[in-house]
């Protein structure tokens, strides 16, 4: 009985061992990455993380479903025209050609544009559009909705 | 349920009031703060709130009024907080050179130390913007703001009605300032509210 136990003791004891030995191993092999990672692990570093994953979002479009109304009738091309000013004037050529807004649709019947932007500036094609709206080129300005695609901001576009 | 928004600081004219009722309700505004009215009232639903400009001189009046008392400071020497001005008042609303520079950080520490909430017009900082001027004043405050150090409240502060723009495009505003998101909407959502509570208009949403 005695003999048996130690046998299982013995087994026990030399799995361990090369489990240490494995681990050791391991952590001489990858020694040079972990302390990197432990040694790099800051603001700093999650900042250039968080940047990094910015720059990946950086080309994504979003379509901004908007109700203007205008004392006057408005054509796409006019719109386009005056958001681009608008635009220019707040944020530059460089922001313009970064943003590049584009009015896709504009439904009279609704009043309601889909205007596409880069992900960044969708914040500044509103404040473009209350730039007009203080310039009395429109009368109000009503952010309804941002979507991801094309054909969702149409559909809630042509909904009264 | 639509949300309803406050805006805390409009200095459109009475002749304009009911174009601007009709604006700020289409805007989703259920409490409008306005330079120039008399006393409260209600119009199509949105409430009226007189405000009442404190300065050192005139606290006697302005305890006796029921409206929010704001003490409008556009340079250092006007943000004069004496403990007789402190007494009735309910905010402070920065402006002029106090947001455009920024070597007025002692007013700024002033302000965190009174613990006086603090208004800005979003007119104004669009005006200063689309003029080309430097905002280092107003940066200062908000990252006190961000900081939780002191109360920003934005108000519209439109002197004419298509001044007056959808709370979302303030929202916007303070993005683009550089305000974290929970911050820029409490801006316009919370710290209003809270503002008129402390001025005794407790059935404020």
């Amino acid at each position: 009985m005695t003999g048996l136990l130690e046998a299982v003791y013995l087994v026990v004891a030399s799995v361990a061992l090369i489990l240490a030995v494995i681990a050791l191993l391991q952590l001489i092999m990858f020694r040079r990455e972990i302390r990197y990672v432990l040694g790099n692990l800051n603001s700093k570093v999650l900042r250039h993380v968080v940047k990094s994953i910015e720059k990946r979002r950086k080309y994504k479009n979003r379509y901004l479903v908007v109700r203007l109304i205008s004392s006057s009738n408005i054509s796409v091309n006019e719109l386009q025209k005056r958001i681009d000013e608008a635009f220019i004037e707040l944020y530059g050529r460089r922001g313009y050609s970064e943003a590049s807004p584009r009015v896709l649709y504009f439904n009279e019947k609704t009043s309601k544009a889909v205007i596409r932007v880069r992900n960044h500036y969708r914040w500044g094609v509103l404040l473009a559009l209350a730039y007009l709206e203080r310039k009395e080129l429109l009368t109000q300005v009503f952010p309804e909705r941002t979507t991801g695609t094309y054909k969702k901001a149409k559909r809630y576009a042509e909904t009264a | 349920m639509r949300f309803k928004y406050v805006d805390v600081s409009n200095k459109t004219p009475p002749s304009l009031l009911n174009q601007l009722v009709e604006k700020a309700s289409n805007y989703a505004y259920s409490v409008i703060v306005l330079r120039d009215i008399p006393d409260f009232r209600t119009l199509s639903d949105v409430k009226l709130i007189p405000c009442t400009i404190v300065s050192y001189d005139e606290v006697p009046q302005a305890i006796k009024s029921k409206s929010l008392k704001v003490l409008s400071a556009r340079t250092p020497d006007e943000l004069k907080l004496s403990n007789r001005v402190l007494k009735v008042l309910n905010a402070v609303e920065v402006g002029g050179r106090l947001l455009t520079d920024s070597k007025f950080r002692k007013s700024y520490v002033k302000l965190v130390n009174v613990g006086v909430p603090v208004i800005i017009n979003a007119s104004e900082v669009l005006d200063l913007i689309s003029s080309g001027r430097d905002l280092s004043g107003l940066r200062v405050l908000l990252s006190f703001y961000e900081r939780s150090r002191i109360t920003i409240a934005l108000g519209s502060g439109a002197r004419n009605l298509n001044e007056v723009h959808h709370p979302i495009v303030y929202y916007a505003l303070l993005l683009e300032l550089g305000l974290s998101e929970v911050k820029a909407l409490s801006a316009l959502t919370t710290n209003p509210v809270s503002i008129l509570r402390g001025a005794g208009f407790d059935w404020v949403a």
